[in-house]
């Protein structure tokens, strides 16, 4: 089987829940095709100029590839490597998982296996997952609890929600107390500061969320800052989560050597990949760490039915209206694991063309 | 004044040679994208990067192209401010792109600023030297070429009048192979003459530590990035069992690595590409960092703009001397009677295109 073409395009997919104002999100998405008739997708989402950016890179790239066998995954991971790495990590990351996540795609369709089996398989039917497309920055006191109400009702039993846009912490606080009223004792739920504080805010802060029982404290400084990290951990009870903002495994090898994360949080994109994710996990369970997926639960939910040790799957639906079908969670309030071939989603072709941007 | 519009301008630069880079790709040309940013004053500024590899060049171009659009109507002499709006705009893809974008805008910037001024970006930094500053000959003596060529080049580049420079080695299996190449380069300039090497990371601990004792039996002044970019770990090794200067960093994609690099001893002689750390600014922000762990910096690439950096900041001992853009100037960078790098004393980066070339664009 060899790759015979490809085409990049771009969709503008709206969102079931608004972000910050935004209600649609930019995605650039990667079509690999075969002699054998079967089609590979990967895709991405970028605010901003970058998202056309990377359309350019991805055409580029995907163009050397015409002629491979799309089984030969590392062989391709080099020459993806060989072509970007001269530009840096960031959006050579992106080109690289963009492609990995096609032609994994085309490789269980080929093989007429999903994923996950492919990976390993550890759970065939459900993953743990946690509402993650609401309780936003700018959500105020009494939509922060009637949203945390709906998605206990929905089923969900854990949530994230956001700080770090408050000037007094007491008001940072105040978020942290109306979720776990509006929520109950029995539903876990996390925090993320996206980075938006300091060492003295986040140690000030975590005591706050350490109060209301909140189950990790994410991002809270400068995802560079890994001694800063190593302290934070140390000196605090919450478990501190973070790491999707670093490009390629590589990073996670000091985050490691300082014990700088109780969770490691792995992006798929940032770290370039699916077989990069895992090169991640692992060095994260070399040092008995648990581990986190980041976005994309089409991919993470692979990463996560087929590698041991994934603790939860981020449930963030901005990609689900650009399917045919969206993910769900079943009546246990876990995230339900496609047995289709391949990623096991389906392009929702009508909106493909009525959203097509040209960039 | 406020920037009010901009220009892409995409051109190959003739080489006088064609040659195989240090990354390996066969050039004859240097594909450059040249960023042209106006301002209601009347001054043009200018920015460029350049890339041997195609590959990633039209989605920087994409990136230049986009982020100067949304820079229009602030003012130029706002860089830090421009800079954090750039930030924002590129968030979700981090590094690499991001600092290459940032760097060409930050150069567009200072021409501005020294145009505006009517002084010289080297001045505006605040000038250390205003005549000339050391330099290195690293435009010949590649990876792909024979011991005689090397033999040749060498000598020709002593006789130039060039007092330092740079060759490669590392596409040889055998060891003696690559002392052999050493070997031909210091006979050929004689003893004293500084000759210092570049591996472009093709090597591990392992092989650097077989063949390095070949390199410092014939003094070989420098080691250049013999393993990868990243190994801060095994670069300590190297720094401390290795009596030659290791000297890396142009692949640092952040200014902030070089606090890891330095804090960890891993490095003697700092590398910064100021395209890779975001301009000048960055180049600034990684000297500052190597030079309070008391390491010198040198430049990479790029000697239109290094030069003014060499003549301004303290720690910066070494401008690299090559010629990839070179065909793109009307006026290119000399040498002057004591092999030293004559500073520009024209505002901004005193340097005009050679807009016949300009016109001429590129193949595809």
């Amino acid at each position: 089987m060899k790759i015979t073409s490809h085409e990049v395009i771009t969709v503008n997919v709206p969102m079931e829940a608004a972000l910050m104002g935004r209600t649609e999100s930019p995605h650039t998405i990667l079509r690999l095709r075969t002699d054998e008739g079967i089609e590979g997708i990967g895709w991405a989402f970028i605010f901003g100029p970058m998202g056309p950016a990377l359309a350019k890179a991805l055409d580029g790239v995907a163009e050397l590839l015409h002629g491979e066998d799309p089984m030969l995954r590392e062989h391709i991971d080099g020459i993806v490597d060989a072509a970007t790495s001269g530009s840096g990590p960031g959006m050579s990351h992106y080109v690289r998982a963009v492609i990995n996540f096609a032609v994994w795609d085309i490789t269980g369709k080929a093989l007429g296996q999903p994923v996950w089996k492919l990976l390993g398989g550890a759970h065939a039917e459900s993953v743990t997952t946690y509402a993650s497309g609401w309780l936003w920055r700018d959500y105020d006191l009494d939509a922060l609890e009637k949203t945390a109400g709906k998605l206990v009702e929905r089923g969900f039993t854990s949530m994230k929600f956001r700080c770090g846009a408050e000037a007094r912490m007491s008001d940072e606080a105040e978020r942290a107390r109306v979720m776990r009223n509006a929520v109950g004792d029995d539903i876990t739920i996390m925090v993320d500061i996206n980075q938006g504080w300091d060492i003295p805010r986040a140690m000030e802060g975590a005591r706050h969320f350490e109060a209301q029982n909140v189950y990790w404290l994410e991002d809270p400084i400068d995802y560079r800052d890994v001694q800063g990290y190593s302290q934070l951990v140390n000196a605090t009870d919450i478990s501190i989560t973070h790491g999707e903002y670093n490009y390629g495994f590589e990073p996670f090898g000091p985050i490691a050597d300082h014990r700088a994360a109780d969770i490691f949080m792995i992006d798929a994109h940032h770290v370039g990949g699916i077989d990069a994710w895992k090169r991640a996990a692992d060095i994260a369970t070399s040092v008995f760490r648990p581990f986190v997926t980041h976005l994309s639960p089409e991919i993470a939910v692979h990463l996560a039915a087929g590698i041991n040790g994934v603790k939860t799957v981020e449930f963030m639906p901005w990609s689900f209206n650009l399917w045919e079908k969206p993910m769900d969670i079943n009546a246990e309030g876990e995230l339900i694991v496609p047995q289709e071939p391949g990623l096991g989603v389906t392009l929702n072709e009508d909106l493909v063309k009525s959203n097509r941007m040209d960039v | 004044m406020k920037i009010v519009s901009h220009e892409i301008v995409w051109v190959d630069v003739p080489l006088p040679r064609p040659f195989v880079s240090g990354s390996g790709f066969r050039a004859s040309e240097v594909r450059h994208v040249v960023l042209k940013l106006r301002t209601d004053d009347g001054i043009e500024g200018l920015g460029w990067a350049y890339a041997h590899s195609h590959t990633m060049l039209p989605a920087l171009g994409s990136a230049i192209d986009d982020v100067a659009t949304m820079i229009q109507g602030m003012d130029p002499f706002m860089r830090n401010e421009i800079q954090n709006r750039i930030n924002r705009a590129t968030q979700w893809t981090g590094g690499g792109l991001n600092e290459w974008v940032s760097a060409v805008i930050n150069f567009a910037l200072y021409d501005i600023a020294g145009k505006a001024l009517g002084q010289p970006v080297y001045k505006i930094l605040g000038g250390l030297h205003t005549e000339s500053v050391p330099t290195y000959a690293s435009h010949k003596l590649w990876r792909d070429w024979s011991l005689d060529d090397l033999a040749t080049g060498a000598a020709e580049i002593k006789a130039d009048g060039f007092k330092m420079l740079k060759f490669r080695v590392g596409a040889n299996d055998a060891a003696l192979d690559e002392r052999e190449r050493a070997k031909v380069v210091r006979e050929a300039v004689g003893p004293d003459y500084p000759i210092a090497v570049d591996i472009n990371q093709g090597w591990d601990v392992a092989r650097t530590m077989e063949v390095v004792p070949y390199l410092e039996e014939f003094r070989v002044h420098w080691l250049e990035d013999p393993i990868h970019r990243h190994d801060f770990v095994g670069y300590r090794h190297l720094v401390d069992a290795l009596n030659i200067a290791i000297t890396h960093g142009e692949n640092l994609w952040d200014w902030r690595l070089f606090l890891d690099v330095v804090k960890q001893g891993a490095v003697d002689i700092a590398m910064i590409d100021a395209h890779h750390v975001g301009g000048i600014d960055g180049f600034i922000k990684a000297a500052a960092v190597c030079d309070a762990a008391y390491r010198p910096v040198v430049t990479h690439l790029s000697p239109e703009i290094a030069v003014h950096l060499g003549a301004s900041v303290s720690n910066c001992t070494l401008v690299e001397y090559m010629h990839w853009s070179f065909g793109l100037f009307e006026d290119t960078s000399q040498i002057n009677a004591e092999g030293r790098m004559i500073v520009p004393q024209k505002p901004g980066f005193g340097v005009t295109l050679n807009e016949e070339l300009l016109k001429r664009g590129i193949k595809d």
